[in-house]
């Protein structure tokens, strides 16, 4: 080994692949989250289907876009923004509901749960409002900008009342990526803008 | 060093010489003629090689840079995939031309900077990747795979700038893992504590570096950084503030995280082998002993934080230090390290200065009285910097030609006098 080390381009060919290594690491660590991720379901706002096909479409807005710090059972605010201030990394644990929808419980700066059985979505304050106890804080996830397609959106159900959730795919660190629609328990295609 | 990297190192130095007076015209063309290097022509195209070195770097860092914009700009039309075959297609061209160029074409300096531009890339490869891959961007971790990618190139091919990069890698990846590892106020100051105890391990591996020939040269670049780094640390904890500040946050004796006495354990690990190993005269002990001392310091303060004396403390470390290498300098004949310890005397004296009378002069009298104290003590350190330097000039005390000199100066059997630049 020494004697091939010494020529030139065995020591580049060495050192180049193992940038390589470090970097097809990164692609392996990536699938072995995407492998251990959860899959849960959220909930929207909208409750007209139609308001959601279509590349032009409004972003959705889901259940945990808006979050009332006094109607969550836990959390741990004390290093949150309130007054306006916007926070990045910011982590809501959700637990399943008897619904199959999951809930927001708690809001974290960091990755430390409060409850069994939960998970944790990251994303970013991007408005605090009210006082310190009692926060309202307007988030973004970065699964806001989805929609139906429209030569996917036959056999969606007309007019308002409808239960229109997300199913969410979410790693160990948070990151969340939305999967498809589910309308009345039904499965219908997403695209991203 | 190799035989034309000598030679064009010689004839730059002789045009300094000759510049600086130490050297007359007859006594340049000898030397040059000795080396081969007579006409004139030739001599300019020795000379040039370090310009096309300089311009080469330059140029494969703003093309690194460019290419970096060129993704960021048009980074989300494209698909994950392509994405990724770019970044590895790029890299692999710049280590291939960077290969082509120097062991085919005999280009080594143009050659070098590719292979500088392959590093860069792959730097940005990490960050560009998490990017793609959606995870977390902003984590200590990728300048430590950074490093991994980054030091072994550096070895294998003897680039002092990637080494340079690597080292700075680690040095980053220590500070900021620490720091938001103990982002807390109470711990903040011991995760510094640790940064300047890698600090010193840094120069430690410095010193062990010279202990071999083939490394000398590498050991100069860990040395550098090592300094740089420990005395950033010294300076930051020479203020007050630090201080008040913990005692303001309530800190504990003996709260320190365990990971702090880790590291200060490993840098006087590292110091104790290199004076074991070196050849041992009053230089290395008093290097040695300087360097215990801070750790020593750095061991105290980590275990028993609440005491405002140790900015005073840190302030004699600081000039201490600065007053070494001094010495050292004048000790060794080398002027670049007398100009750096110099200016650390006026960094110091600058900053306490503006710490003690910026709140109690009116601001006029601020700024009158210092520019009269600043011309002053620059006229006192220029006084003092010529009588170190004539004092070198004619023959610094040292006991050992083959340490009283650098190693490319006893080669060449050259003046042993260094001018500009820095250690």
């Amino acid at each position: 080994v020494k004697e091939l080390l010494d020529r030139p381009l065995p020591r580049l060919v060495a050192v180049v692949a193992l940038q390589f290594l470090v970097l097809l690491a990164i692609i392996g660590f990536k699938q072995y989250t995407i492998a251990t991720a959860d899959t849960i379901v959220i909930a929207t706002d909208v409750r007209d289907p139609s308001t959601i096909v279509g590349r032009d479409s409004a972003p959705a807005r889901y259940e945990i876009s808006s979050l009332d710090a006094a109607d969550l059972p836990g959390d741990d605010l004390s290093e949150l923004p309130w007054g306006g201030d916007s926070l990045d990394n910011v982590y809501v644990e959700l637990r399943e509901g008897t619904d199959g929808v999951w809930h927001p419980v708690a809001v974290h700066d960091d990755r430390d749960r409060m409850f069994d059985g939960t998970v944790l979505i990251a994303g970013r304050i991007e408005y605090a409002s009210g006082r310190p106890g009692s926060e309202q804080f307007e988030m973004h996830y970065g699964i806001e900008r989805v929609f139906i397609p429209e030569n996917a959106a036959g056999g969606l159900p007309a007019g308002s009342g409808h239960e229109v959730n997300v199913e969410v795919r979410v790693d160990r660190f948070g990151h969340s990526d939305a999967l498809e629609f589910v309308v009345d328990g039904k499965p219908f295609e997403l695209e991203r803008r | 060093m190799d035989d034309s990297s000598y030679v064009e190192r010689l004839a730059h130095d002789v045009a300094v010489w000759k510049r600086d007076g130490l050297i007359s015209d007859e006594q340049e063309r000898a030397i040059l003629a000795r080396i081969g290097a007579g006409e004139p022509r030739l001599v300019g195209a020795l000379r040039m090689g370090w310009l096309i070195t300089a311009v080469s770097i330059i140029g494969a860092i703003i093309l690194g840079a460019g290419v970096v914009l060129l993704f960021a700009a048009n980074w989300r039309e494209m698909p994950d995939w392509f994405r990724t075959v770019v970044i590895f297609a790029g890299m692999a061209i710049a280590y291939g031309g960077g290969y082509l160029l120097t062991y085919r074409y005999g280009m080594d300096r143009i050659g070098g900077s590719l292979l500088l531009l392959g590093v860069l890339l792959y730097h940005a490869a990490l960050f560009l990747f998490a990017d793609i891959y959606t995870l977390p961007v902003t984590e200590p971790w990728y300048m430590l795979l950074a490093a991994v990618g980054t030091l072994p190139v550096a070895y294998a091919f003897g680039s002092r700038i990637v080494l340079l990069l690597g080292i700075a890698d680690v040095v980053t990846f220590a500070a900021w893992w620490l720091l938001a590892r103990y982002e807390d106020d109470t711990e903040a100051y011991a995760g510094l504590v640790a940064v300047g105890a890698v600090g010193v391990m840094l120069y430690a591996i410095g010193r062990l570096h010279g202990l071999r020939r083939a490394l000398e040269a590498f050991g100069d670049i860990y040395v550098l950084v090592g300094a740089l780094v420990s005395l950033t640390l010294v300076y930051i904890f020479s203020f007050d503030d630090p201080w008040r500040g913990i005692i303001d946050e309530g800190v504990e004796s003996f709260a320190a995280p365990g990971i702090v006495y880790v590291a200060i354990a490993a840098a006087a690990g590292l110091v104790g082998i290199q004076w074991t190993l070196r050849e041992r005269d009053a230089e290395v002990h008093a290097e040695a002993a300087i360097l215990a001392a801070l750790l020593a310091v750095a061991g105290i303060v980590v275990t028993w934080p609440v005491w405002t004396g140790y900015a005073i403390v840190f302030n004699g470390l600081f000039f201490l230090a600065a007053a070494g290498i001094v010495t050292r300098g004048y000790l060794r004949g080398d002027e670049r390290y007398v100009n750096f310890g110099l200016l650390l005397v006026a960094i110091g004296v600058l900053t306490r200065y503006v710490d003690v009378f910026w709140s109690l002069l009116a601001t006029s009298a601020f700024f009158i009285i210092g520019g009269v104290l600043l011309l002053a003590l620059a006229f006192g350190l220029e006084r003092l910097r010529r009588r170190l330097i004539s004092g070198m000039e004619s023959g610094p005390p040292s006991n050992d030609p083959q340490t009283g000199a650098p190693g490319s100066d006893a080669q060449a059997g050259a003046p042993a006098l260094h001018r500009g630049g820095a250690p």
